[in-house]
């Protein structure tokens, strides 16, 4: 592959997330991903990295689930 | 026509369909404005959010960020001069220069103007040549639609990449994952590994969010997160005033024309029309020795010709279904969950979606100039989003689209899986674009060509027989063979020249 370790460990989220969000659900899941990546890709200060999260998640309950009512993966969690 | 087009504007200034077309070019400008956020990847994301609208709703919403994303990808060219859309390289040339001299206000305000005429006048062409395309398109049967699907793949292979060779071998890797799934007319299952989710094949959509939105993420994540240097400039007036503009009329009409006519041509997209666009100007200019350095006429010159192509690429893609280029293909993504086929009879049967939806462009290119100069100011400020934010968000919305179109956990893993060949594709400079032509028209071209071999045989003759028998298909195969000869003589030529042509994709 590139040998870039910063896309190796992207990747390597990307495929936890995939695998995690029908076990747990997509809310959880999400918010432990976004976290995670956003803080993985050097977004500093903490706050800002968890008020990001807080904001995207939000925003995507209130359009996808109130708004849209888009199906969205559930699991034990949520 | 003149009756549907009036029609058209009726249902197209419904008050919900108005607002459709605001949002999604509000949507669009933000979009295409964030650095790696193309017009192609916009669509893809924003596909689900229109599952429950009607479908006409949900074209003019799709059409409206279209539009709105395709000068929205200026906006971060002329301020930081980092491109939001390929389709910006070419304005930012000249756009960004202005910036450095103070004048990002009258480069922003001139590059709004540009594409609100490019755009019009593209869609003033879309509603009156569309409709006499369809009608030609009407007498098309299986054998010459087989052979337009050949030769549009062809083009789009071989003209919208650096080496024919790698596009021609994209567009063979998506018509292959088109054949996973019930063969088109025995039902005969294909590469399915007894997995219930691939009897249908994959999703368009799947296919179109894997490879394009998955692939950026990683694209993204290669960089820094986070640049805290950067900020927005200031940016002073932005009208850049009548007679100013007035002054290369010439210059909006010729790249309007040109503009068009490059998004008619399957292969060439609102990225290579700009550059043409920027080039024909320079060589008819009364000031060459100014573009490069901050030259008006050369924004205005790419800007008016990138959007223009917006109306010249839907012709194809609305009056045969065949999508000259990656935007295209995602908007048909998007008609493919409404139930549109594509297809010569598209035109001829969803009409009453089709007129209001083109008249909508007209809608969405306003919409998209008011917000422009009303709330730059504010709108600018989205190129400051870090790559480390976006990234990120991309893939959740990812996520939640190739969920929601069938409700199926097993298209998360299918985008996944996409979107790495896709990012491994791209490092290899492979173009993406044929690979979701294949899997759109994958199925087509083989419905055809079968229909072909039983007409064939009811014949009596072979199906080479068949397709020499009329002369239609044989100037469509000759096309298709002087597409590939033409393009591996350009390549040699460069090569001899010692230099590589850059064509990014979308």
């Amino acid at each position: 592959m590139t040998g870039n370790p910063r896309v190796l460990i992207s990747l390597f989220l990307l495929t936890a997330y995939v695998f995690v969000v029908p076990v747990a659900g997509f809310f959880v899941t999400t918010g432990a991903y976004l976290a995670a990546h956003i803080a993985f890709l050097g977004i500093r200060p903490a706050w800002l990295v968890l008020a990001v999260v807080a904001g995207a998640l939000i925003f995507l309950y209130l359009v996808f689930i109130q708004f849209l009512g888009v199906p969205i993966p559930h699991g034990a969690l949520y | 026509m003149i009756e549907s087009i009036l029609d058209g504007f009726l249902v197209a200034l419904q008050p919900w369909n108005i607002v459709f077309a605001f949002i999604g070019a509000l949507l669009g400008v933000i979009l295409g404005g964030m650095p790696g956020i193309s017009a192609t990847l916009g669509i893809a994301l924003l596909v689900p959010v229109t599952f429950d609208m009607s479908t006409v709703g949900a074209l003019i919403f799709l059409g409206g960020v279209y539009c709105g994303a395709i000068y929205g990808g200026s906006i971060s060219g002329i301020l930081i001069n980092v491109p939001g859309t390929p389709a910006a390289v070419a304005s930012m040339l000249d756009g960004y220069e202005m910036t450095r001299q103070g004048r990002g206000g009258h480069a922003l305000g001139t590059a709004v103007a540009a594409s609100l005429v490019g755009g019009q006048i593209g869609v003033i062409v879309l509603l009156f040549l569309a409709p006499i395309v369809a009608m030609v398109a009407l007498e098309i049967r299986s054998a010459e639609f087989f052979w337009i699907v050949v030769f549009a793949m062809t083009t789009v292979g071989a003209i919208g990449s650096d080496s024919a060779l790698k596009g021609l071998m994209s567009g063979m890797i998506g018509l292959a994952v088109a054949t996973v799934g019930m063969h088109p007319m025995t039902g005969t299952l294909r590469f399915t590994f007894g997995e219930p989710a691939l009897y249908e094949g994959i999703p368009v959509i799947v296919g179109l969010v894997g490879l394009f939105s998955i692939s950026q993420v990683l694209v993204l994540c290669e960089g820094q997160g986070m640049n805290t240097q950067l900020k927005v400039p200031k940016l002073g007036s932005m009208w850049p005033g009548f007679r100013e503009l007035n002054r290369y009329r010439g210059t909006f009409f010729r790249s309007s024309v040109l503009g068009t006519l490059v998004g008619l041509i399957p292969g060439a997209g609102a990225d290579i029309a700009a550059f043409i666009g920027r080039s024909e100007a320079r060589r008819r200019s009364r000031e060459p020795e100014q573009y490069g350095k901050g030259s008006m006429e050369a924004v205005i010159a790419s800007e008016v010709a990138n959007n223009a192509v917006v109306g010249g690429s839907l012709i194809p893609m609305l009056t045969l279904g065949i999508p000259g280029n990656a935007v295209t293909a995602a908007l048909l993504g998007g008609l493919l969950i409404h139930g549109l086929i594509p297809g010569a009879r598209l035109f001829e049967d969803q009409g009453d979606i089709l007129y209001p939806f083109m008249v909508s462009l007209l809608l969405a290119n306003l919409f998209f100039a008011v917000i422009a100069f009303s709330l730059l100011r504010y709108i600018a400020k989205v190129i400051l989003v870090p790559q480390g934010i976006i990234a990120p968000m991309v893939m959740a919305l990812a996520v939640i689209g190739a969920f929601s179109y069938r409700n199926m956990v097993f298209d998360i893993y299918i985008m996944l899986a996409l979107g790495l060949v896709g990012y491994l594709m791209r490092k290899a400079a492979f173009p993406l674009a044929p690979i979701i032509l294949g899997i759109i028209l994958g199925p087509l071209a083989e419905e055809n060509l079968d229909r072909v071999f039983s007409l064939a045989s009811a014949q009596d003759i072979s199906v080479i027989q068949y397709f020499f028998s009329r002369w239609i298909t044989i100037a469509l195969m000759a096309l298709t063979v002087a597409t590939i000869v033409l393009s591996i003589v350009r390549e040699v030529r460069f090569r001899r020249l010692g230099q590589a042509e850059t064509a990014p994709d979308g």
